[in-house]
């Protein structure tokens, strides 16, 4: 059987390289395998606050302590949250809360904190987050004055 | 006798071949003959492994790549826009322990209207009302805040006002305030350009909660 004039071997085959393809796919799921284990550290599901004002900045790209308060039901915590590790609210949560507060910042002198607490959460359970922030402060042997407190907000008013 | 003459000959083709696959061009040097071509084959199968291509069916796993790629673009939660807002935390540290060292700083200029108070206390009511402290005495909504403080803040380049930039804001909520309102009283004081705003720091809280 004769398939073409041309190619007398039978009919010309169709092969597309799949090798850039590959590459790209794999760096990509690499990629986003990353992304995700991040986000999953430092981003507890709340919502935050959104102020009225334009005046809170953009986050820089200094290295930073994510301390969150895990919102529980009407204002309430579930717990604080420092990276993947979770601290009860109560007394001894909050102690090894400032102990891990100090591991964390020590050696670091001009680490940035950010405190990200959800909007309805009742300030009595977000002053002990602060406190801890302080108290870690002092333990670890930073200079109050270097350190840098930040609170996280949503940006833009709320029509934009 | 031609059997003999074949084999070396056949290996040769079959070491061309062989080459014809790594190369990128996919083919070296011409097609070999027929005759040639049949007589490797009687050669037997030992050559004839050589010039054949190790081919995997890439299919399961692209799909299986693919698979991952959409669950991953899927189950990513991008961060909103998240702004920082500073928080002086000296001037809370140094309200609590009273240590003569971290007292807090005179401002840099004295001034003959200087105010004696130490700092302005806003108390922020769980209904998000804010209490000015003296010298303001005066409650306020958080959109009459942002006003009076914007008036009050002595800038350059304008008359007026009360309090110098570096005057410090201590925001204190009360237990059951929202975390939104107190953060709104403290942008309130940052977007009217206070720079030492702080939450006030109580002595002897550490349990949370009420």
């Amino acid at each position: 059987m004769r398939a073409s004039r041309i190619h007398s071997r039978g009919p010309g085959s169709f092969e597309a390289n799949m090798t850039p393809l590959i590459d790209m796919a794999f760096l990509l799921i690499v990629f986003f395998v990353l992304v995700s284990q991040v986000a999953s550290a430092e981003f507890v599901q709340l919502e935050l606050p959104r102020p009225a004002s334009d005046a809170a900045q953009r986050p820089d790209d200094r290295q930073r302590i994510v301390l969150n308060v895990v919102p529980a039901r009407d204002g309430g915590a579930a717990g604080y949250r420092l990276g993947k590790r979770e601290f009860a609210p109560d007394r001894e949560g909050l102690r090894d809360l400032v102990a891990a507060l100090a591991r964390a910042m020590k050696g670091q002198p001009g680490v940035e904190v950010n405190i990200r607490a959800d909007r309805t959460t009742a300030y009595s359970w977000v002053r002990p987050a602060m406190d801890a922030v302080a108290d870690g402060l002092a333990e670890s042997g930073i200079d109050r004055s270097r350190a840098r407190v930040r609170l996280v907000v949503l940006g833009g008013s709320i029509d934009g | 006798m031609a059997e003999a003459a074949a084999d070396p000959r056949s290996a040769a083709i079959d070491a061309m071949r062989a080459m014809a696959f790594a190369s990128p061009e996919g083919r070296v040097g011409r097609r070999p003959r027929r005759g040639a071509a049949a007589s490797a084959r009687r050669a037997g199968r030992r050559s004839r492994g050589i010039g054949v291509a190790l081919r995997t069916n890439m299919t399961p796993m692209i799909d299986v790549v693919f698979q991952l790629l959409v669950f991953f673009i899927a189950t990513t939660r991008y961060a909103p826009d998240e702004r920082v807002i500073a928080m002086d935390l000296g001037r809370r540290a140094a309200a609590a322990t009273n240590a003569p060292e971290a007292a807090p700083a005179p401002p840099p200029q004295k001034d003959p209207f200087a105010l004696d108070d130490e700092s302005l206390r806003l108390e922020v009511a769980p209904d998000g009302t804010v209490k000015a402290g003296p010298p303001l005495r005066r409650s306020l909504t958080t959109a009459q805040l942002r006003e009076v403080l914007a008036a009050e803040i002595r800038l350059p380049g304008r008359a007026g006002g009360m309090f110098e930039p570096a005057f410090p804001v201590v925001v204190a909520p009360a237990d059951g305030t929202p975390w939104e309102s107190a953060v709104e009283a403290l942008d309130a004081a940052t977007a009217a350009g206070f720079r030492n705003v702080g939450f006030e720091r109580r002595p002897g809280t550490a349990e949370a909660g009420r």
